[in-house]
């Protein structure tokens, strides 16, 4: 059960901004098992998101190296992150990224279409409880709706990695709560590596392993063994 | 006031490059009819002068007897330009011999008979022979003294001076070429060996097509202007031993008449009207004593004829398809406009909430695009109407001598269309600019939601939908999400592939004409126009996808960063665009064809030129093909705006 599925080791991402640069990740290093749920804890500017920028194939490290399964990031090229983001990594954004003229099904199967060992798409979105939505817009579903469309399109690739960005961010407190449920549950059926990045400490109780993160750097690492249950986290 | 005039001058800048295809479409729109709609009057104008210069005869009186008008016996010459003089809007005459040698077997009739006079019975034993047979078809002209009217020009060489001398016609296509200096042979009747010392233009003559003769229609080879205001023959004739010599002189066989015409100028209905009423009036009271003779006009001129079938055909291209021009255009400019002040309305808001009124608001975008398009406007009219007629005009030489290009500008269908471009585009921009006003300041502060996918009525049809690829469903989906989209794309590629398929059809039309010499005169000059028509349709229909598919990506950047984090390849986001536009092109390509041809049956019926049957199977494809072919060339054109896009915008909130 112990085995590595994320391995960041010694990642170090630079912007140039004018005359200076800037790390936005400074050698930072974590690694993730497979079947976790865990969360990337840190303040806006701390360089989490860079993180799940370099960790969803969407950025180059600039050194260091980021392992899932086998494979090293930095070995792929454009094409072999394309690669990598359409069949290894399911993307859950803070703004649910739907498309707006496709139907729920439809934006599954947009996802899937392009997708080696993708699963069912009617049979994922009955399993978030979308059974009876599926034919809808997204404009036709609520936030928390929309939001569990779009963990059931990162699900539907029957992905290694869940990446969830702040996935609760644009919802309020109740609708949170089912969506963070939601990930619970499909990292604990599924045994999918889930990954949610966000600001909110609040949800670090649910998860078995939490990495803060400040200053481009991982502050601390804590494991929990007897992760909350989603109903009793407050926020 | 400052601050506001500095927002606007930064939206115009920030959203240069929409404005400025939109700019270039109401240049190159105004330009384009402006110039097309002075060339006629500018051609007619450049005629005219010419014709005016050389003072060509309104009216030529023939006689039609065969016998001419004889100056030595009754004078009767004389007595015709006396009874003129008495006509109150005559101003002079000249009389001309002008003799085919199509009418050589009248002529050697008429000797016979006045031998067979003179000597009864005599005419079976005798045969008279004025030119071997294989002489060219040739005209022999008289050059009057100090000729005022019909002044003929002497392109090289001089007139000639001695009974030897001889100048001939500028060549034409169905004549021989002769030089400065070459002896012909004229053969015993005419004086045998004479020299040419001049090439001579004679302004009746201005179509190089040629010139044809009196009596059967044929094109003559040649023209020769003797020296001396008569032609005089000469031959033997053989009666056994005895041998007649006969000299006589050619008959005078036209009166050159100017007059006043009252009303208009050379090449002009009102002129023409004028001129038909002159000439009733002349044969039936001054002239009507004179059984023999008939009144030509310009009109029955070939050359003057050929000239004006031309310009009235220009005149009916000019009509017909600057309206269309006008019409797309404005579609195109405006509907771009509608969606820039859409874009506008957080800034709107923003002025709203400050307390700017409505009229302010309204009144400055009002001016900004008043102001914008009557520069343009202006602009395209002199451009159009210095650039078209010297591109056209000079394609003229290959059908007619050409005088020098006179700019005469007659901008009326010029300034009709700048000032339905300025209305429209105004008026437009003014009622979206309303119409976003009336919105709530607190709405317009938020940018507009984007609009909600809805199911579509290709989906009523369960078997094809079911069966359509998942992209293409998602393209026809999006394509009738922006029905304002929709139906200004369709409409603007219909109406250039209808435009670009009415060039190509002229071009065959013109390639058809080939085969009838008649209209082979209008040949050259209807292809740079059908190929400007061409080129303005493309350039219109390369803006329209530009502008299109530039807005697409700028409304979806958010659609395109996500899908390529899903890990769409770059083709795949660049298909997932460009699908739609294209399909739209194709939907537009499809009813335009339908469309041309219907404007291309008008054209044809209003030119009386050819036949739909005349234009090639190739065009109908060629026009579509064409059409796409700028469709894909402006959308690779845009391709680093898709490959630019940041994957990272999809983490961005919605704004």
């Amino acid at each position: 059960m112990n085995q590595a599925e994320v391995i960041v080791k010694d990642v170090t991402k630079t912007y140039v901004v004018g005359d200076s640069t800037i790390n936005a990740v400074d050698k930072m290093s974590f690694t993730i098992n497979k079947g976790e749920l865990a969360i990337v804890l840190g303040p806006s500017g701390s360089g989490k998101t860079t993180v799940l920028n370099l960790i969803g194939g969407m950025d180059v490290v600039t050194s260091g190296d980021i392992f899932i399964g086998d494979t090293n990031l930095r070995t792929l090229d454009k094409k072999g992150l394309t690669e990598y983001r359409r069949n290894d990594v399911g993307f859950v954004f803070q703004f649910y990224n739907l498309m707006p003229n496709l139907t729920a099904l439809e934006n599954l199967e947009l996802s899937v279409e392009i997708c080696k060992n993708a699963l069912n798409p009617q049979e994922i979105l009955k399993k978030v409880g979308l059974g009876d939505r599926m034919n809808n817009f997204p404009a036709q579903l609520s936030g928390g709706e929309q939001q569990r469309v779009s963990i059931a399109r990162a699900l539907a690739k029957n992905p290694k990695i869940l990446l969830c960005d702040e996935p609760t961010g644009a919802l309020d407190y109740q609708t949170g709560k089912t969506i963070l449920k939601t990930l619970h549950d499909m990292s604990k059926e599924e045994h999918k590596t889930v990954i949610i990045v966000t600001h909110n400490s609040a949800l670090k109780d649910m998860a078995d392993h939490v990495i803060h993160i400040k200053n481009g750097h991982v502050e601390n690492e804590e494991y929990n063994e007897h992760p909350k249950a989603i109903e009793e986290i407050e926020w | 006031m400052k601050a506001y005039t500095q927002s606007i001058y930064r939206s115009i800048k920030s959203n240069l490059s929409k404005l400025l295809s939109i700019f270039f479409i109401i240049l190159l729109g105004i330009a384009f009819v402006s110039g097309i709609g002075t060339l006629s009057s500018m051609i007619t104008n450049s005629f005219g002068e010419y014709y005016e210069e050389h003072n060509i005869p309104d009216l030529i009186i023939k006689d039609t007897s065969g016998e001419g008008f004889s100056l030595s016996e009754d004078e009767e010459v004389l007595d015709i330009e006396k009874d003129l003089s008495t006509y109150e809007n005559y101003i002079k005459s000249t009389y001309v011999t002008v003799f085919d040698t199509s009418a050589v077997p009248a002529l050697e009739e008429t000797i016979i008979a006045q031998i067979e006079e003179s000597m009864p019975g005599i005419s079976s034993n005798i045969s008279v022979d004025l030119l071997p047979n294989d002489f060219p078809l040739t005209r022999f002209s008289t050059i009057q003294q100090d000729q005022t009217i019909d002044t003929l020009t002497i392109v090289e060489g001089r007139f000639p001076e001695s009974d030897d001398e001889i100048a001939v016609e500028q060549m034409q296509d169905s004549m021989i070429q002769y030089n400065v200096g070459d002896v012909i042979n004229l053969g015993a009747t005419f004086g045998g060996y004479k020299k040419v010392v001049g090439i001579i233009k004679n302004p009746l003559i201005i179509s190089k097509y040629g010139e044809p003769d009196l009596v059967n229609q044929d094109l003559l080879e040649q023209i020769i202007y003797f020296y001396g205001d008569t032609i005089t023959i000469n031959l033997n004739i053989q009666l056994g031993a005895i041998s007649i010599p006969i000299s006589q002189a050619l008959p005078i066989t036209d009166v050159y008449i100017d007059i006043d015409p009252g009303f208009g100028r050379y090449l002009t209905g009102i002129y023409e009207n004028e001129i038909e009423n002159r000439k009733e009036e002349i044969l039936n009271s001054i002239l009507k004593d004179y059984p023999n003779i008939t009144i030509l006009t310009l009109e029955q001129n070939t050359s003057y004829a050929y000239l004006r079938s031309y310009c009235a055909k220009i005149d009916i291209i000019a009509a017909v398809f600057p309206f269309f021009f006008i019409a797309v255009a404005a579609l195109v400019v405006s509907s771009t406009m509608s969606r820039l002040v859409e874009e506008e309305r957080s800034m709107i808001g923003c002025l709203n909430t400050l307390g700017y009124s409505e009229k302010k608001i309204v009144t400055k975008y009002l001016v900004l695009s008043l102001v914008t398009c009557l520069i343009l406007c202006i602009l395209g009219m002199i451009l159009g109407l210095f650039l078209i007629p010297s591109i056209i005009y000079p394609c003229l030489k290959t059908t007619f001598f050409t005088p020098d290009l006179i700019y005469l500008f007659s901008p009326l269908l010029g300034l009709l269309s700048s000032l339905g471009m300025i209305l429209v585009v105004t008026l437009i921009s003014a009622l979206t600019v309303k119409k976003t006003l009336k919105a709530q300041p607190a709405t317009l502060l938020l940018p507009k939601s984007p609009k909600a996918g809805k199911t579509i009525v290709l989906e009523k049809i369960k078997p094809l939908w079911k069966r359509l690829p998942f992209r293409i469903k998602s393209s026809f989906r999006n394509i009738f999400r922006y029905k304002k989209n929709l139906v200004m794309t369709i409409i603007s590629i219909a109406g250039s592939t209808a435009m670009i398929f009415a060039g190509l059809s002229l071009l065959n039309l013109a390639d058809a004409l080939v085969n009838d010499p008649v209209l082979s005169s209008l040949r050259d000059t209807i292809a740079p126009i059908a190929i400007l028509i061409i080129c303005f349709a493309i350039i219109m229909s390369a803006v329209v996808v530009y502008n299109l598919t530039n807005m697409n990506i700028g409304e979806r950047i958010r659609e395109i960063a996500t899908l390529k984090v899903l890990g769409y390849k770059e083709s795949e986001v660049h298909m997932y665009i460009y699908r739609e536009v294209f399909i739209m092109t194709c939907f537009g390509a499809i009813f335009g064809l339908p469309v041309g041809v219907v404007l291309m049956y008008l054209v044809i019926q209003l030119l009386d030129l050819g036949s739909l049957s005349d234009i090639q199977w190739y065009t109908y494809i060629l026009s579509i093909a064409i059409i796409l072919a700028f469709v894909i060339l402006v959308d690779a054109l845009l391709s680093p705006k898709i490959k630019k896009v940041d994957m990272s915008t999809s983490l961005k909130s919605v704004d």
